[in-house]
């Protein structure tokens, strides 16, 4: 019996942890999205933005979360994905961060339009482009952003992806911020991969023995 | 037969046989740690066949334990398996008879074999 409820507990902490890659944990996404944020802000801020390198860096978002959608399906979850059931401090957390970021898109959205009725001006491409890229990102971050590395990473993205798309850049100065960003993001995304790692070799070993 | 014998048995006795049936435990313990599971994962997971594992989530189901979706994900038929809060409830009430039972068994005669 005893044997019993340890293998039991053995098969729930692993199904924990695999669930985490559903969401929560990033791995090799993070890591992808920290190193797209710091090629992004040092192109931003050191670099001449030709169109084509402009084109790029707008789609640095849509790219990040491809590449993490895809490493989730056919890497971390390859054995069939199972969802995590968040706590209620991390829906809490998440819901909250949400709300901000759609408050802050609603803001700058409508102080573009003011700034536009005021001046009597038609919307013009590079406008449209920065508000809807800004006005995504709330929608983005509700179904896609789940940990503190898919909020620094993504809300860094897509706000230089929306800079760029109305033809400005980020200047050099904020690489600091940037860089600082893009190193948690890294830190926790190896980690995790490893812990990952881990887990799968745990799993195959006791397949094994089995 | 001494009573605290008596009392093991029947508390053997007393366990709910659907949740105490190994394949089923397992898929139970699975899914009480997810809000859903593909079936590819449970079967890993649980070391069981398509058949057998199609079979004890049927019974899981029909005891209103498990909740079965059948999607299609492109065209790739996908089929995520999620615990009930009758589940839940059913696999706490278990475990917790599993822990009294085993705190019952005497130290000696569980040594003694």
């Amino acid at each position: 019996m005893n044997a019993t409820t340890e293998t039991l507990d053995r098969l729930a902490d692993q199904t924990a942890r695999y669930a985490r890659y559903a969401r929560g944990a990033g791995g090799l996404g993070s890591v992808i999205g920290g190193v797209m944020v710091l090629a992004a802000f040092a192109l931003n801020g050191f670099v001449d933005l030709t169109p084509p390198l402009r084109g790029l860096l707008a789609a640095t978002p849509l790219l990040w979360l491809s590449a993490k959608a895809l490493l989730r399906r056919h890497y971390y979850q390859a054995a069939g994905t199972v969802v995590a059931q968040p706590s209620s401090t991390e829906r809490r957390t998440r819901f909250w961060m949400v709300l901000l970021l759609a408050l802050i898109a609603v803001i700058v959205v409508g102080v573009v339009a003011a700034a536009m009725v005021r001046d009597g001006r038609a919307p013009e491409w590079p406008l449209l482009g920065y508000s809807l890229m800004v006005g995504i990102m709330p929608i983005a971050a509700w179904r896609w952003f789940w940990s503190v590395s898919d909020f620094l990473v993504g809300v860094l993205l897509f706000c230089q992806s929306a800079v760029v798309l109305m033809g400005g850049n980020y200047p050099a100065s904020w690489m600091i911020y940037a860089a600082a960003c893009a190193g948690i993001a890294i830190l926790y995304g190896w980690r995790e991969h490893r812990d990952y790692l881990a887990l799968r070799s745990e799993i195959s070993r006791q397949g094994r023995a089995e | 037969m001494k009573p605290g014998a008596q009392a093991a048995i029947d508390g053997v006795l007393g366990l709910d046989r659907l949740v105490h049936e190994p394949a089923r435990l397992a898929i139970l313990t699975v899914l009480s740690q997810a809000e859903f599971a593909e079936f590819g994962f449970l079967e890993m997971a649980c070391r069981l066949t398509k058949g057998n594992l199609s079979s004890h989530l049927s019974k899981l189901e029909a005891a209103g334990l498990v909740a079965i979706e059948k999607r299609f994900q492109g065209k790739r038929p996908q089929t995520r398996v999620a615990i009930t809060d009758a589940g839940r409830e059913a696999l706490t009430a278990y475990r917790e008879q599993l822990s009294a039972l085993i705190r019952q068994v005497p130290k000696k005669a569980a040594r003694d074999g």
